[in-house]
């Protein structure tokens, strides 16, 4: 009697796990994807609401923060602004300079106006060594799979899965990230990945052993591969590391962006990633 | 009434999880309210009613996720086998009993995420994932066992009837 309860155990266990691989390959291949979609709805509904329930309490208690300590901040940008309005003059000499000669070269800039649309963070994966967001738009709103995401203080990351009403976003601090950028003085190139960290903390590999990397300088992305277009922020490099017997030689780089507290996120909707697969194909 | 519960329970801790619980992160890691939830019920009911919880809290889980339908139900389950092939056993199912069930829930948890995201390409390093995610996780959510414990404790004795808690205790 008893060796037949533990066997019927047994056989109701192996059942659940059958039932969940089906379900997990189901999934995987995308099958389950519709059914996802329209399950997903009150679910995304309710942390987008929690969400903001729990941005607006932090607000308020960073509302709190000591006036003194608010006040000697309004100065020190004011002095920055000022700085800065008198950069923006030197550089709009420089951009009509540029703008005079381009014209005389025939030179047609490779820059266009990005075409941007706003949205909301509504919440972020369940599992914590996954870095990912979700936003409030999806395909209706234009928005496919691998478009950029930034904000006004850089890159964020890149659309990887869409729905009609949301889209999730992998982050560049998520380890599977790898964008190609540029160091903004030395033009030097590298990988950067990220680190799985909640911090912005991510490392520039395969920067040639030969160029010059100085903290502070800011990363770029450079627009090799086709993945990001060239020129949005990444981070600033905060250290760097050689090795010995090694052609090239690394760099800690730190996003300017905290991860844990973006409120809402730009997707870039004019950039499509270069199709670079017909060249993966073996030659005939 | 356990399956009633679990529906309006688990979809709002499940959106906590995703929006409110990220504030609290320490490291990289962050408390897994529903898996924690998921194996205190279990504890005390059930064995079909406990599987629902899991299948129900697991599923929402892998919504609000990347990794495929499915695969945050397998830890769940197979802990509440777990837990009621051992509860017979056990002179009492205590708080101890508890801890040692849900420390053991997060790491296999944490192994089979690891599994099916290699799986679907998604590589991490499992050193870091050790370091800055599993086991911040664990200290997190150990925290937050005693008033969980509690607070299920004080559900369950209100809707099951006296026979089925003497059953179950057993």
């Amino acid at each position: 009697m008893r060796r037949s309860w533990r066997s019927n155990r047994l056989v109701f266990l192996i059942v659940c796990l059958l039932l969940c691989s089906g379900l997990m390959l189901l999934s995987a291949t995308g099958i389950l994807q519709p059914l996802e979609d329209i399950l997903s709805v009150p679910l995304f509904s309710l942390t987008s609401t929690f969400n903001q329930l729990s941005l607006g309490f932090d607000n308020l208690l960073n509302q709190s923060q000591d006036v003194a300590v608010l006040q000697a901040r309004v100065i020190e940008l004011e002095e920055q602004l000022a700085r800065i309005q008198g950069e923006v003059i030197q550089l709009r000499e420089v951009a009509s300079d540029y703008e005079r000669l381009a014209a005389l070269l025939d030179y047609t800039t490779r820059f266009t106006e990005r075409e941007f649309v706003t949205a909301d963070v509504i919440g972020v994966d369940q599992q914590s060594a996954v870095r990912s967001l979700i936003i409030n738009r999806g395909t209706r709103d234009g928005i496919a799979v691998g478009m950029p995401v930034e904000t006004e203080l850089g890159l964020v990351g890149r659309v990887f899965e869409v729905s009609a009403s949301s889209a999730r976003i992998q982050l560049i601090t998520d380890q599977n990230s790898a964008v190609s950028g540029r160091l903004q003085t030395s033009r030097a190139e590298g990988s950067v990945r990220g680190r799985g960290l909640l911090t912005g903390n991510l490392r520039m590999q395969f920067i040639p052993v030969d160029s010059e990397v100085t903290v502070g300088d800011l990363v770029v992305t450079s627009g090799l591969g086709g993945n990001f277009p060239p020129d949005i922020v990444i981070g600033q490099v905060t250290s760097r590391r050689d090795f010995e017997f090694e052609l090239w030689q690394e760099a800690e780089v730190s996003s300017l962006i905290d991860f844990s507290t973006i409120e809402f996120v730009l997707v870039v909707t004019s950039f499509r990633p270069a199709d670079l697969s017909i060249f993966d194909e073996a030659p005939q | 009434m356990g399956y009633y519960l679990a529906l309006p329970i688990l979809i709002v801790l499940a959106s906590l999880q995703s929006s409110v619980i990220p504030h609290f992160r320490t490291f990289s890691g962050q408390p897994d309210l529903v898996l924690l939830l998921i194996l205190v019920w279990a504890i005390h009911a059930p064995l079909e009613e406990a599987l629902f919880w899991a299948f129900a809290g697991g599923l929402m889980q892998d919504l609000l996720s990347i990794t495929p339908l499915g695969t945050s139900v397998i830890t769940p389950v197979v802990i509440i086998f777990a837990i009621h092939a051992l509860r017979g056993q056990v002179y009492r199912t205590n708080l101890l009993f508890a801890i040692g069930f849900v420390m053991a829930g997060l790491l296999l948890k944490q192994g089979v995420i690891f599994i099916v995201l290699h799986l679907i390409g998604n590589g991490y390093d499992v050193l870091d994932i050790a370091r800055y995610v599993a086991l911040p996780e664990v200290f997190l959510t150990l925290l937050l066992l005693l008033p969980v414990y509690f607070i299920v404790r004080l559900i369950q004795r209100r809707i099951y009837p006296p026979l089925l808690a003497h059953e179950t205790i057993r």
